[in-house]
């Protein structure tokens, strides 16, 4: 919308009747006042103008009291204030407990205990020295034999050697068979040194 | 170059300032933002009504220029000197009434509609004492104003401000504020000083 500029003695007059002129400005308004009698009847007009308005508005809202609506204002205003404030404490709060669940996982708890087991159970399974069949190889030193009653290492206390098969041996274990009888027994024999050296410990 | 002092202290006597209210309602200091719209809801209110002619709407409005100074708190300038929140309060209410006008269409036609109600319902000056016939009239008056005119002269008596706050405020230049206001009460003197047609 074009508005037609305001001749500019107007507006110094406006700005005079508010009294928001510096005092060089108010200077130079009075001046031209003093020598010019159409721009003193525009003053005077303007501050009939403005004190009827100023009285006017004034009687008009005399006229309709808000008090009763002032309350109910009030009340709403402090109704949006307090939800204002849940909000805000709420926003607040939530960004935490996110940057708690991102930074541990509830699940990763369990994932990680069992991940741990197959890592410790790989290990210890590949930790045997095996022969190309798969099964482990077994060595006297690792068995820890006694040593017979004559000095000899290679003989058992029946007198038989170690490695020459007995009566126990020649029996077929169905339930285990050949490979499973060397590796159980592997495991027996490693156990007893365990708790043997365990008991030596304590 | 322009040095503004912005007061960090407030003497036990003296009532917060605005801006010092405003930052501890951004603090979360919600009896702060209590005396913050206490102290300007009255001349708000007042405000609203004269520009939408409507106690209800007046009051919606005032509600919605609060829920918006709470949503754009953060975005205000606490130490931008005195005078700033109120200028920033009646700048979003001045928005919102013109949303309102915009939105209802009604900017146009409300004119002829007001006019014809006003000069329905105002009685007669025998049946009224003179003053009241005169405020009624005044009433009237400032209903015929241009919006922008309206607005100026309305936050002039009831928001205190001064001209240069108001083009502020109103994002027009200081001569254009001034120009709707001598048009305002040129328009106003005219529209008293003439007799009422019945």
């Amino acid at each position: 919308m074009n508005e037609a500029p305001i001749h500019p003695d107007h507006a110094q007059l406006l700005l005079y009747l508010a009294g928001e002129l510096s005092p060089g400005e108010r200077h130079a308004i009075e001046s031209k006042l003093a020598g010019d009698g159409a721009l003193r009847q525009e003053l005077d007009a303007l501050r009939t103008a403005e004190s009827a308005i100023n009285q006017g508005l004034s009687s008009l809202d005399a006229q309709e009291p808000i008090d009763a609506r002032m309350r109910s204002v009030d009340r709403q205003v402090s109704r949006l204030l307090s939800q204002w404030q849940v909000d805000r404490l709420t926003q607040t709060a939530q960004p935490a407990t996110s940057r708690r669940i991102r930074r541990v996982p509830v699940w990763l708890y369990p994932l990680s205990a069992a991940a741990l087991v197959m890592v410790c159970l790989g290990v210890w399974y590949l930790s045997f020295d095996r022969n190309a069949d798969g099964t482990l190889v077994m060595s006297n030193d690792d068995l820890d034999l006694p040593s017979s009653v004559d000095g000899r290492t290679d003989a058992r206390p029946d007198g038989r050697r170690w490695d020459e098969p007995g009566e126990e041996d020649l029996t077929p274990d169905v339930a285990l068979g050949s490979t499973g009888v060397d590796s159980f027994g592997a495991l027996e024999q490693e156990m007893a040194r365990y708790m043997a050296i365990s008991e030596a410990l304590q | 170059m322009a040095i503004s002092l912005v007061r960090t202290t407030e003497p036990a006597t003296q009532q917060p300032t605005d801006e010092a209210l405003a930052r501890r309602l951004r603090e979360g200091d919600v009896r702060a933002g209590e005396v913050l719209a206490r102290r300007y809801a009255q001349p708000l209110v007042r405000y609203l009504h004269r520009l939408v002619r409507s106690d209800q709407l007046a009051e919606e409005l005032h509600q919605q220029t609060w829920l918006s100074v709470l949503e754009h708190l953060d975005r205000f300038d606490v130490g931008g000197g005195p005078g700033g929140f109120k200028a920033w309060l009646f700048r979003i209410a001045t928005n919102k009434a013109n949303d309102l006008w915009r939105s209802k269409g009604r900017e146009k036609n409300a004119k002829d509609g007001l006019k014809r109600v006003t000069e329905e319902t105002v009685p007669s000056a025998s049946e009224k004492p003179q003053t009241a016939e005169q405020v009624d009239k005044l009433r009237w008056a400032i209903d015929q104003l241009p919006e922008p005119q309206r607005q100026v002269l309305l936050l002039r008596y009831y928001s205190e401000m001064k001209f240069v706050e108001i083009a502020d405020m109103l994002g027009c230049p200081l001569n254009t504020a001034l120009g709707r206001m001598h048009k305002a009460m040129t328009r106003l003197k005219e529209l008293l000083e003439a007799p009422r047609l019945s």
